[in-house]
């Protein structure tokens, strides 16, 4: 369970985030949908504990994330805007890493690796170097290692950018099957069919607040609008910066 | 879970990570190995001059040798063979066929006959100089080679020769054979320091600028792990490197008088290497945090590598001093880190014997800017301008 409560963030003069409160459920995935600029980033690196909110909080299993920062950070399993790998380690070191430094050891360790080169469908490349692996293979080696621990919360900033058809469908199994599992899932995407066909409830956010929040279809009665990205964009203002 | 646990996990990863990076391990391996080379080179090079000076033949080219048979005949003495040489001394000197000529003129003979004092040129270029070591010694001889002449005129005028003589010296060296080769040896403690800071650059950069530059850090930091534990992971691997390219430089050190002969040199090479080891321990995790700090707050990886390159020269400033005028240790001296561990370094090479409360100090004063330098680097993790550069 996901709590964020009227967040507030500047940068200079710029206030990136202007008052940003939703929450996602356990056992629903839940999807920030918002153009490019419109506070998704921030508002997820502050859920992360990178960065620190100016006002507002956020609540992770009802944690404060400002009072017990490892508390919240041992709750969450996040695949963060920038994901970059280590060149010289191989697939299976990266999700070792991880897990070692959540506390994982010995068989249990190994077991979870194991885990996760299965459900990412890395067995392949389990012990090859990082360096060179297409975009798509470094995502799904940035997703193993973030869910090593099985967190009950999951956090992805743009999950699908930049994959391929066989990358994207892997990425929406692996997405299912935590929702099935039970886990808090919660999604940021520029791409209007992405959060349609994943989504339990999408929280739309633009200019650094929330301009609707709800499921699918409720955002469908409330806009007229049959055609999700019709609805999207009225609920917007405009489809700039949205795919 | 504990912090310093998850510091060895950070450490284990760093060090893996670094021994696969080429570049580092070479830097840390090849750049001390270098510097040692270098001052073999340099000894053989100053061993065979002063060999020169005194041991091998000289050949000397001399104008009108038959005008002067004695002095000849005390030159050949004293290991020198003079030559007939029928061309220009300056044209010979200008061509490089000889580092000094020596040229009799016409009347050398006749005003030695006549008890005035004979004229004799010594010709070379100062300017070279290599020819200078060639040019004292025939100076010296033809110094000696007056004064027994000079001698030998006031006998036959029944005179004591040493009322000629208004003050006798004599040179008292107190030098032993380690503090004769001192000036040269003077460069061990630079080289061990440049080494220890050439080892953990590498690293430094990698696991903390290049951590960010990569996209990696914003991951890493979302583990659930205090801060100061990456922090001491990283620096405790930097310091690992550093520490592995000091061994590097022992190591060439060690072996130096058994490639390079230091008979020639002059001197003998003392350096106790546990002592050594003992006092740069401490300076390892120093120079680490300095170079962690710096490569933290710069804003991208070339930016940390462009002021590391600077940050190493630091350590070489006090150690190019000694190399050139040897300083006298003084107490503030061994409250600056790097110039302490140069001074000690520089008197135990010599064979000079270090008081252990000089060595405590060196160490304290060194661990606690270490501290100073991983306080900061701790609150830079700490803050949320880790992930951008402190200077954006």
């Amino acid at each position: 369970m996901i709590e964020v409560q009227d967040l507030h963030k500047s940068f200079g003069e710029v206030s990136a985030l202007r008052g940003v409160s939703f929450s996602a459920r356990d056992g629903e995935i839940t999807g920030l949908l918002g153009p490019n600029g419109a506070g998704k980033t921030t508002t997820l690196r502050i859920l992360n504990t990178v960065l620190s909110a100016d006002r507002g909080r956020t609540l992770v299993d009802g944690v404060d994330a400002a009072k017990e920062p490892l508390a919240v950070r041992a709750r969450l399993g996040a695949l963060p805007h920038a994901h970059g790998l280590y060149p010289r380690l191989t697939t299976r070191e990266h999700i070792r890493y991880f897990g070692e430094l959540h506390g994982l050891r010995g068989a249990e360790l190994t077991r979870r690796t194991d885990e996760m080169l299965e459900l990412l469908e890395m067995r392949d490349v389990a012990d090859r170097r990082a360096e060179g692996f297409s975009q798509g293979q470094q995502l799904r080696v940035a997703i193993a290692r973030a869910l090593v621990h099985g967190p009950r919360n999951v956090v992805l900033d743009e999950p699908t950018a930049g994959l391929d058809v066989p990358g994207t469908r892997t990425m929406r199994r692996v997405i299912g099957r935590l929702k099935e599992e039970g886990r808090c899932v919660l999604f940021s995407s520029h791409v209007m069919q992405e959060v349609t066909a994943l989504c339990d409830r999408v929280v739309v956010i633009a200019r650094g607040t929330v301009v609707a929040d709800g499921t699918l279809d409720e955002l469908r009665r409330r806009t007229g609008h049959d055609n999700m990205e019709d609805a999207f964009e009225a609920v917007i203002g405009s489809g700039e910066g949205l795919q | 879970m504990n912090g310093f646990r998850q510091a060895m996990v950070v450490f284990r990863k760093e060090v893996v990570d670094g021994l696969r990076d080429r570049r580092s391990v070479a830097t840390a391996c090849f750049g001390p190995l270098f510097f040692v080379i270098s001052l073999g080179a340099v000894i053989t090079f100053v061993g065979k001059q002063a060999a020169e000076l005194t041991r091998t033949p000289l050949s000397l080219p001399v104008v009108g040798m038959e005008r002067a048979p004695d002095l000849m005949t005390f030159l050949r003495e004293n290991n020198v063979k003079p030559h007939e040489e029928t061309g220009s001394p300056a044209e010979l000197i200008r061509a490089g066929d000889a580092k000094v000529v020596l040229a009799v003129p016409e009347d050398y003979g006749a005003a030695l006959r006549a008890g005035r004092a004979a004229p004799i040129q010594l010709i070379s270029d100062r300017s070279h100089t290599t020819a200078m070591a060639a040019v004292g010694r025939v100076e010296g001889l033809l110094a000696q080679y007056s004064a027994r002449l000079g001698a030998l005129r006031l006998l036959a005028r029944g005179v004591d020769a040493g009322i000629a003589q208004a003050v006798a010296l004599e040179r008292v060296d107190l030098s032993t054979p380690q503090s004769r080769s001192g000036e040269l040896l003077n460069m061990v403690p630079l080289i061990l320091v440049l080494s220890l800071f050439m080892g953990g650059m590498g690293v430094a950069t990698d696991s903390t600028a290049g951590e960010r530059e990569r996209g990696s850090l914003e991951p890493l930091l979302i583990n659930p792990v205090p801060r100061w534990a990456f922090v001491i992971g990283k620096l405790a691997a930097t310091a690992c490197f550093s520490g592995g390219a000091m061994l590097a430089c022992l190591g060439g050190l060690a072996l130096l008088p058994r490639v390079v002969s230091f008979t020639d040199f002059g001197g003998v090479f003392a350096l106790p290497f546990g002592t050594t080891i003992l006092l740069l321990l401490p300076l390892m995790v120093t120079a680490g945090a300095m170079q962690m700090v710096v490569a933290s707050f710069a804003k991208t990886f070339k930016e940390a590598q462009t002021t590391l390159g600077f940050l190493n020269l630091v350590p070489a400033v006090p150690g190019m001093f000694m190399v050139f005028l040897p300083l006298v240790p003084k107490m503030w001296m061994f409250l600056v880190p790097m110039l302490s561990e140069e001074v000690l370094i520089s008197r135990l090479v010599r064979g000079e014997s270090v008081e252990p409360r000089y060595l405590a100090l060196a160490m304290l004063s060194s661990l606690a800017w270490a501290a100073v330098a991983v306080a900061a680097t701790v609150r830079l993790y700490r803050s949320e301008r880790v992930l951008f550069g402190a200077t954006s």
